[in-house]
């Protein structure tokens, strides 16, 4: 008899992980290329390095080339899903803070995960970002630390997929959820801040020089026009009403998966990078912005248009501004780069920077506050960091 | 004791059927979903040879294209001689759900491909230098396969203009 009960019992629990592990949630491949990097005040650089069934925080001080023993932020294996358009973040403040958004599977696919250390010895128990995160899908999810040491979050969400049946165009809203730098256990409810955003499309997010958070997102205008718009929200949690800032025209009832990038540099000066296929400008393209936002300087044109030049990033770091894009010849993706030592005035040559014939992430630009560095990961050139400009110019 | 080994014994016959059932492959409204790889559109065109086709590139997170789907297959069965092919650009990971979206719009019998590269943006050069990714993406060829490919989802009069132009 004891046999067969002893037998019975982990049969039992045999069936039971087989349904767990049979769930749709499947290990996804090639998480490991969507990595982020942020400097310390120490001049560490901090990454975070994701597997497919957990994300870890490693280190170097050479500047890449050699990492620490990475530090598991989940002791728990969940499948991680990251794709090009929806990576993960790492912030690392100025007292050395560190702070860790990523996306795993759980009962919503790419759910929101937040998770914060006090030197990035050992991690909080991660936690979910999104107040309705067990019931609706969430996605491209941003994380900044503003000056007042509030931590926010922005996200893609389709809670309010009712409210938009009838239009049918794709589109969802953005919520946001703040709090206070410190021992975070949840977050407060959150909240709509934005209507009408293009669900594939990663939204951009920056702090202005007046504590301003600045949003720059892919909107679904009538007529399916996608184009992209601002909004605004006040360090009091006023939200202001969007306003167009791209006329391109790019009408598609579709997903173009290409978001925008924005920086605001330390004199308060709006750069932006945007890719449109639009009716009256079609192609990858720079402005700045010296009224925060209302109006910007003619679009100037990235890339080389027979290269399909796309998934731009702008940095500004005081007057030095940089961007890096993607180009990809048929067998080869290339990241360029170029930069501006007044503010986005004139601009260097673009330059070929590195180079992969496999699957890559999106080229990201990061700073020491001295220097902007492409971070940038592939399949086979691994993770790499790359100084934009000459070495020690952009002081 | 008798009975109690006879419950167990029927327990276990339980579930080993169980475990058994678990892992038996389904093979009942599977669409034939082909592996898309470098060089598979060069294939396409030979597979077609001397005749019209569209090609109509989707993938799961593309609510746009979902929306479509009825209306695919309405016209599957209004035109049951048309070459549809179908093309997820999702990873081979989503194959499961790339079947249950084609098989809840009686699509899987149309000539269906899910993208297998590591390297999407290769698959994507070899379909159309020009094309940047967005979904969904219709191409329209006539017999001699020149070609219009349309980004976004397309509209049923255009739908039907396409349609007459590359029978002609």
């Amino acid at each position: 008899m004891n046999y067969f009960v002893f037998l019975g019992l982990p049969l039992v629990f045999l069936t039971l992980s087989q349904q767990l592990i049979a769930s749709p949630e499947k290990l996804l491949p090639e998480q490991k290329i969507y990595t982020a990097a942020a400097f310390g005040p120490d001049g560490r650089l901090w990454r975070i390095a994701p597997s497919q069934k957990f994300v870890a925080i490693d280190y170097s001080t050479d500047h890449g080339k050699t990492f620490s023993q990475p530090i598991r932020i989940d002791p728990e294996d969940k499948p991680i899903h990251l794709w090009d358009e929806n990576p993960p973040t790492l912030i690392v403040d100025s007292k050395g803070r560190l702070f860790v958004l990523y996306f795993a599977d759980d009962r919503q696919a790419s759910t929101s995960y937040f998770s914060h250390s006090d030197n990035g010895t050992q991690f909080s128990v991660p936690i979910k970002v999104s107040f309705m995160a067990d019931t609706w899908y969430h996605y491209q999810t941003e994380m900044l630390v503003d000056k007042q040491n509030r931590i926010h979050f922005i996200w893609h969400d389709v809670r309010d997929r009712a409210e938009y049946k009838k239009q049918g165009g794709g589109d969802l809203s953005i919520y946001h959820t703040s709090a206070l730098v410190g021992k975070i256990a949840n977050f407060p409810a959150d909240r709509r801040i934005a209507k009408n955003i293009c669900s594939c499309c990663r939204t951009a997010i920056a702090e202005d020089i007046d504590g301003s958070l600045v949003i720059l997102a892919r909107f679904v205008y009538p007529d399916n026009i996608r184009d992209h718009g601002l909004l605004k929200l006040s360090p009091d949690g006023e939200i202001s009403e969007p306003w167009r800032v791209t006329f391109d025209d790019w009408q598609i009832e579709g997903c173009p998966a290409h978001g925008p990038a924005l920086s605001i540099s330390a004199e308060g000066r709006y750069h932006m990078a945007w890719f449109t296929q639009g009716e009256k400008r079609s192609g990858l393209f720079y402005a700045w912005s010296d009224d925060k936002g209302k109006t910007f300087s003619s679009p100037m044109q990235i890339g080389d248009q027979d290269k399909l030049p796309g998934r731009a990033d702008v940095l500004a770091v005081g007057n030095f501004v940089a961007l890096a894009w993607k180009v990809f010849d048929g067998s080869k993706t290339r990241i360029e780069a170029m930069y501006s030592r007044d503010g986005g005035l004139h601009w260097s040559p673009a330059r070929s920077i590195v180079e992969s014939a496999t699957q890559s992430a999106h080229p990201a630009l990061i700073s020491d506050g001295k220097q902007v560095y492409l971070s940038w990961n592939s399949m086979d050139t691994g993770f790499l960091l790359i100084p934009i400009g000459p070495a020690g110019s952009n002081e | 004791m008798n009975i109690i080994m006879k419950l167990s014994k029927l327990f276990l016959t339980c579930f080993l059927l169980l475990l058994c059932c678990g892992s038996l492959p389904i093979y009942a409204e599977q669409a034939n979903l082909k592996h898309f790889a470098s060089g598979s559109y060069q294939q396409l065109l030979k597979n077609y040879a001397d005749k019209p086709f569209v090609l109509m590139i989707w993938s799961i997170h593309c609510s746009s294209c979902l929306k479509k789907m009825p209306e695919l297959s309405e016209l599957r069965k209004n035109m049951p001689d048309l070459n549809l092919i179908m093309l997820a650009t999702d990873d081979i990971s989503a194959t499961d759900q790339v079947n249950s979206i084609l098989n809840n719009n009686e699509l899987s019998q149309t000539d269906n491909w899910i993208f297998a590269e590591a390297n999407p943006q290769k698959l994507r050069y070899e379909i159309d230098p020009k094309w940047y990714g967005e979904v969904p993406r219709t191409y329209f060829l006539d017999k001699n396969h020149q070609r219009i490919g349309i980004s976004g989802s397309v509209p049923p009069n255009t739908l039907e203009t396409m349609l007459k132009n590359i029978h002609e």
